[in-house]
């Protein structure tokens, strides 16, 4: 998910703010690395990816339908081999860069060529070393993007690290942040493990519950404070109470003050091309009743106006209760907005139909 | 740094006690959305024992949210301790607060 949504003051100095409407870019499930926690079960069987004219001739659409930023992940997106193309085109456009990466593999001449045209990186941690090791499934891995931190810190690239919350890994949190204002990160993204992929069922003795998700919260409060503007940290949770005051965190506009038209444009100020190269608004896994398009169609005039048209509705209709179930269900505060419109899409048969 | 470090190390002893249930925790995290709600900063939590929190906050003076909030918070049997300090200050953009509740 994007940073949307998260109920704390944007720091100017941690240069991580901006209004962007992103691309999120998956461009292939190939990875170096089997992690425990991974949504997408991206591992090294995979061997293909996007191509890449096909992809550059859909962010040029969109770009000029507004979107100004793209975010690449996978996958590691740097075992994608036509990475440097997409990023330098994005560049070229004006369009602002982020990917997210494990870090192991920034050492080699591609990654340096990529490099160059990426704004931002956001390296995944898992906690302490051990720990890290234990999730990626592989020994030294810890290291090995110690070593990537370096290189990115050597060329003055800014970066940060996205971590995934565990019911284990939350107690690691102080030392996380610490370590990451060590290590010069601006960004700390904390991501709650979500049930999908092989974290379904690699997982499923490491998910959050109610009780947990309260002490991730409090702790998180503490830590922004502590940190204040040297680190901006964003959690992928917020508080039922926040939520009902702030309805465009979940959303995406405030039902009082937005026209339709304003609603269904600003809930796609997030879309994503998935590692088949379909088209999807919001987040990743969403259902796919929900496809904009794709990015191997002939043409993309209209594109996103058709989807509006024939789908914005339900698209408003999925937002308006995935926030009535947030804000009606008071036994559970502290909520994952995101995972849940993603499971709300999935579950609700009869969203086509009202 | 010494301080800070007892700080966490007892945040987080608090934090990972089993006798800290999901109820006292329900009514921290409610606290400290409240108070943002208002407009405070929170600075500090601080789990004083298994049954209060010590919220430490800033904000300006008189307080966001005026003393209405503060009083309501008192009827409601909720906020224990109110404090605002230093006082007779001069700088009234960044008063800090602290907000004792119970759980």
């Amino acid at each position: 998910m994007n940073s949307l949504g998260s109920d704390h003051e944007i720091c100017e100095a941690t240069g991580i703010s901006g209004s962007f409407r992103t691309i999120q870019i998956h461009p292939t499930l190939r990875c170096n690395l089997l992690c425990k926690h991974c949504y997408s079960s991206s591992s090294p069987v995979f061997k293909t990816g996007l191509e890449s004219e096909r992809l550059l001739r859909f962010i040029q659409y969109a770009e000029r339908k507004g979107f100004n930023a793209i975010s690449l992940s996978g996958g590691e997106p740097l075992m994608y081999r036509e990475l440097d193309k997409v990023v330098q085109f994005a560049k070229s456009l004006g369009m602002r860069t982020g990917m997210v990466s494990n870090g192991m593999l920034l050492g080699s001449e591609f990654a340096g060529k990529v490099l160059e045209s990426v704004d931002i990186v956001a390296i995944s941690i898992d906690g302490e070393p051990e720990w890290h090791d234990y999730m990626r499934g592989q020994k030294g891995a810890f290291q090995h993007t110690l070593r990537g931190i370096e290189i990115l810190r050597n060329l003055h690239k800014p970066f940060g690290f996205i971590h995934t919350i565990t019911s284990k890994s939350w107690e690691s949190l102080i030392w996380l942040a610490d370590f990451a204002v060590s290590q010069g990160a601006r960004l700390l993204h904390l991501h709650p493990v979500e049930n999908s992929g092989r974290a379904s069922t690699e997982m499923s003795d490491y998910m959050l519950n109610d009780t947990i998700r309260y002490k991730i919260f409090i702790l998180t409060e503490y830590l922004r404070n502590k940190y204040s503007c040297r680190l901006e940290i964003q959690l992928d949770l917020s508080h039922r109470d926040y939520i009902k005051e702030n309805p465009e965190v979940v959303r995406f506009y405030n039902p009082d003050n937005s026209s339709l038209a304003d609603r269904l444009e600003k809930s796609m100020n997030n879309i994503v091309v998935d590692e088949k190269g379909d088209i999807y608004p919001i987040s990743y896994g969403i259902s796919s009743k929900f496809r904009i398009g794709s990015i191997y169609q002939r043409s993309f005039e209209g594109m996103f106006e058709r989807f509006l048209e024939e789908k914005g509705r339900y698209l408003d209709t999925l937002l308006s209760r995935t926030y009535d179930m947030i804000v009606h269900d008071e036994s559970v505060d502290m909520v994952s907005w995101g995972e849940m419109i993603v499971e709300q899409s999935l579950q609700s048969s009869d969203l086509m139909t009202v | 740094m010494e301080d800070l470090k007892n700080f966490e190390d007892a945040l987080m002893k608090r934090l990972t006690s089993s006798r800290l249930g999901k109820d006292d925790l329900k009514k921290v995290s409610s606290a400290l959305v409240s108070l943002k709600k208002e407009g405070f900063k929170i600075d500090g939590v601080e789990l004083k024992d298994l049954s209060s929190v010590i919220l430490h906050t800033r904000g300006i003076f008189p307080p966001p949210g005026g003393w209405d909030f503060i009083r309501k918070q008192m009827d409601a049997g909720k906020l224990k301790r109110f404090e605002g300090f230093p006082l007779g200050l001069l700088q009234l953009e960044d008063v800090r607060y602290q907000f004792e509740f119970e759980f």
